[in-house]
């Protein structure tokens, strides 16, 4: 009882003492660390550069952005998940964060316990695309296509686990055709393979399958978001081909420990959401074939619990964990 | 010539002075950060990718190509001075290039290379120009299957023709594989060989294995035996090659280029293959194949040509799918995204300044090389002449801050230690390192093309018949093996061996 008693007292005066240090205006009184789950370089990599640079004038504090990536994103969520919550290090994190109390049983901390949110950045829906030797030149042809095979069709994947793979496994139930799963490392095979015609189908993203498609490499025949890409208007998404809701999504955030104060949280969310909306960011961010979001952490709290729960049933029905 | 007036353009690019500064800075800071042990060009590109965010776009790629061929060139390196390969494909070079260094030939060594290398990228860039397009439609005809095969013949290859017995060559590979299998399998998921370590999720990295086996395992040996060490230092004859050294270079260049031009093709084999390949070509028709592991000058010129074509050539697939051939051509395309231009096949015909400014900037690069490597050699082989007892310790201490500086995990230095005692059992059971880091590096690749073709084929391994392509590589080896098994020709290989 004393305990329970100590520990109440504890976060009320831990919150007291960060509330008011805001309230002097003295957060952020040191550089900021940002880790990411994954090497320099990559499109992840590049859009959290572009809003931490950003960020650093806003909040009046370096940003110092840290490569840990490994284990699936785990090396890096556990690095912020036992840090100090004080708003001094936060996680960058994928859609990976959602799916991987699914598909890992080894993660050494609560993905949403440990982790809470502060703000989606970006939303980026992926493309489907056939070699141009596939007799399906629509999505409803391709439909019908992958209903005849009775061995199933072959689709590539950027990896085991991940949404490309995943949201082929929903397409997969939600329309009734069977269907084999061919990991690759990364899109730049996987796409090979399906210039090469060796494989069905691939969900590539916007940004990597889009310029094979206007090159004519492969035929796109849908997007796997809820409404069209500004960036490919002409291509239908799936959601109006027949599929209603069917969306897959892949997504940039922003995370701190479990016990950071609300107050640094939504200041966090609003001075993020100032950079999302500027012109040059929104347009690097859709140069990655993604969209600006900046949700507030109650939202971006939700939409990862429908994510992860989401995704926990198309793992459960298609065996995609690691047994 | 449409694509001739691409190439003037690109030279046009790459020749404007700042660009030809920010090439050379690049050349300068990649060769001093590549001779770090274990930072090979991957990794050296990534640490200064930042510096390049300033410039502008053609600026930041021409020096970004530079920084490439700096850091291979770093890599080649530490391969012959110290035993140490930078990344997979500089492994050959160590074979010889070190020997080369022990005898007191460690400028020729690496003027040779310098020279290879350049010779190798005029050739590459040429046919880039010349046969880009159709070489691409070769590339597209390998799937699984075909680099399957190809993979399997060049382990096989390689693993027989070490020195000594087949049998050891063969075993060394096997436990290579097995090494390399460790890490998350790409199919399922599941983690194997990672001991509930977190560090090994990744699989081991390839610097890790190669810095232990071969730089660690050198030290050890060397301190063993302090007196040799020592003749070692105090002969260093010559910085340049001379005559009969050129002379005895210049065919294995040749082949070595066209070794290399033909994997550079294929985005799935590469420059380790590639380099290979020329290495056991050069031994199987040199008139004397007990030389090769003493210090043979085509045992490092051929492999070095090749690296550099392959390097060169790997850009055709880039260029007509806009799909990076190679781990640095990923990291190099993906830093166009900073500069806010989407890789992919249409940056050729929207930025064809970009394009062939690179392609021109990476043989100006290589020119560059040549000439700032003239004075540097003397300055790398000084680095022979710190007695070693000062010399070691120092490389220890850089071993572990390269190794450490991949993945920031601690797990990766206990690993390097590991692989050096293993290394040095190898050395006392006269086991060759190198079936090992083939078997290493090619039996994951191995593994995944074999389960993708029997996942698309539904189990059916008759594909590996059906394909011409496949078929004809699983014959040649046959052949080769045949050979080799047929027992007066082996013991006319023993005799060989003997002789060395």
């Amino acid at each position: 009882m004393n305990k329970i008693l100590a520990a109440i007292l504890g976060v009320g005066f831990v919150g007291a003492v960060s509330t008011s240090a805001l309230a002097q205006g003295s957060y952020p009184t040191k550089p900021i660390t940002i880790i990411l789950p994954v090497t320099p370089g990559g499109g992840t990599d590049t859009i959290v550069r572009i809003i931490a640079d950003k960020l650093k004038d806003s909040v009046g504090q370096q940003i110092i952005v840290d490569n840990r990536p490994g284990a699936g994103g785990t090396i890096a969520g556990e690095l912020v998940a036992k840090a100090a919550p004080d708003g001094y290090t936060l996680a960058a994190v994928t859609a990976a964060h959602a799916t991987n109390p699914s598909l890992l049983d080894d993660i050494p901390y609560d993905s949403f316990k440990d982790l809470v949110p502060i703000t989606q950045l970006t939303s980026q829906p992926y493309l489907l695309v056939v070699p141009n030797k596939s007799p399906a030149k629509t999505f409803e042809e391709f439909i019908t296509y992958a209903k005849e095979q009775k061995n199933g069709i072959n689709y590539a994947s950027s990896g085991v686990g991940l949404l490309g793979h995943l949201g082929m496994e929903l397409l997969k139930t939600s329309a009734g055709f069977k269907g084999t799963h061919i990991p690759y490392q990364g899109a730049g095979p996987a796409l090979t393979d399906t210039i090469g015609g060796r494989v069905d189908a691939f969900f590539p993203t916007i940004v990597s399958g889009g310029p094979q498609a206007a090159q004519g490499n492969v035929r796109a025949l849908a997007v796997t978001s809820l409404e069209r890409s500004p960036l490919m208007p002409d291509v239908p998404t799936i959601a109006e081909k027949g599929f209603p809701g069917y969306e897959v999504s892949g997504w940039y955030g922003i995370l701190a420990p479990a016990g950071t104060p609300d107050s640094v949280r939504d200041y966090l969310q609003q001075e993020i959401a100032k950079v999302l909306k500027m012109p040059d960011v929104i347009e690097r961010i859709r140069s990655d074939g993604a969209e600006p979001v900046g949700s507030t952490p109650a939202e971006f709290e939700a939409y990862i619990g429908s994510e992860a729960e989401k995704w926990a049933k198309v793992v459960e029905d298609s065996g995609a964990k690691a047994q | 010539m449409d694509i001739l007036s691409n190439l003037a353009l690109g030279f046009s690019v790459a020749a404007d002075p700042w660009n030809l500064l920010y090439c050379l800075i690049g050349v300068t800071l990649g060769t001093f950060i590549g001779v770090l042990p274990g930072v090979g060009p991957v990794v050296t590109i990534a640490m200064l990718l930042p510096l390049t965010f300033g410039l502008p776009s053609e600026g930041a790629l021409i020096m970004l190509a530079g920084i490439y061929y700096g850091a291979a060139y770093g890599g080649s390196t530490t391969a012959i001075l110290v035993n140490l390969p930078g990344e997979s494909s500089s492994v050959v070079t160590c074979i010889d290039g070190y020997q080369m260094a022990r005898k007191g030939r460690a400028g020729a060594a690496l003027a040779l290379c310098a020279i290879g290398s350049f010779v190798a990228g005029c050739f590459g860039t040429a046919l880039i120009v010349v046969a880009g397009p159709p070489l691409t439609k070769i590339a597209l005809e390998f799937g699984p299957v075909e680099y399957f095969s190809l993979m399997l013949m060049a382990l096989v290859f390689t693993s027989a023709l070490v020195h000594g017995s087949m049998a050891k060559g063969v075993l060394m590979a096997l436990f290579g594989i097995l090494v390399g299998l460790a890490g998350v399998d790409i199919n399922t998921g599941v983690r194997r060989f990672t001991f509930g370590s977190s560090g090994l999720v990744e699989g081991i990295e390839f610097a890790v294995a190669a810095m232990g086996l071969f730089a660690i395992a050198e030290i050890v040996k060397n301190l063993e035996t302090v007196e040799k060490r020592e003749v070692f230092t105090g002969r260093i004859s010559g910085l340049m090659p001379n005559r009969d050294e050129m002379r005895q270079a210049v065919k294995p260049i040749m082949r070595g280029t066209l070794v290399g031009s033909f994997f550079g093709v294929l985005p799935g084999a590469g420059q380790t293959i590639a380099t290979f390949a020329a290495y056991m070509l050069e031994k199987r028709i040199a008139k004397d194949p007990s030389r090769f592991g003493q210090g043979a000058v085509e045992g490092v010129a051929a492999p070095e040509a090749a690296n550099n074509a392959s390097a060169q050539t790997s850009f055709i697939p880039t260029l007509t799918l806009g799909i990076p051939g190679s781990a640095t051509m990923a990291l190099v395309l993906g830093a166009l995204m900073i500069q806010g231009i989407v890789p992919g096949p249409q940056v050729i015909t929207s930025h064809p300044s970009l394009f062939w400014g690179l392609i021109a900037s990476m043989w100006i690069g290589n020119l560059l090389l040549v000439v700032l490597n003239l004075p540097l050699v003397g300055v790398w082989t000084s680095m022979l002449r710190i007695p070693y007892r000062v010399l070691f310790p120092g490389i220890l201490v850089l071993c572990c801050i390269g190794v450490f500086s991949l993945k920031f995990n601690e797990v990766d230095i206990w690993l390097v230690a590991l692989f050096g005692l293993a290394g040095y059992i190898f050395v006392k059971l006269d086991c060759e390192p190198a079936p090992f880091i083939l078997g290493f590096v090619l039996g994951p690749m191995i593994e995944e093309n074999f389960r993708r073709a029997m996942l698309m084929s539904r189990g059916d391994p008759s594909v590996f018949f059906t394909s011409p392509i496949s078929l004809g590589f699983l014959v040649f080896m046959f052949l080769i093996m045949l050979v080799l098994t047929i027992p007066s020709l082996r013991s006319q290989k023993e005799r060989a061996i003997l002789e060395a």
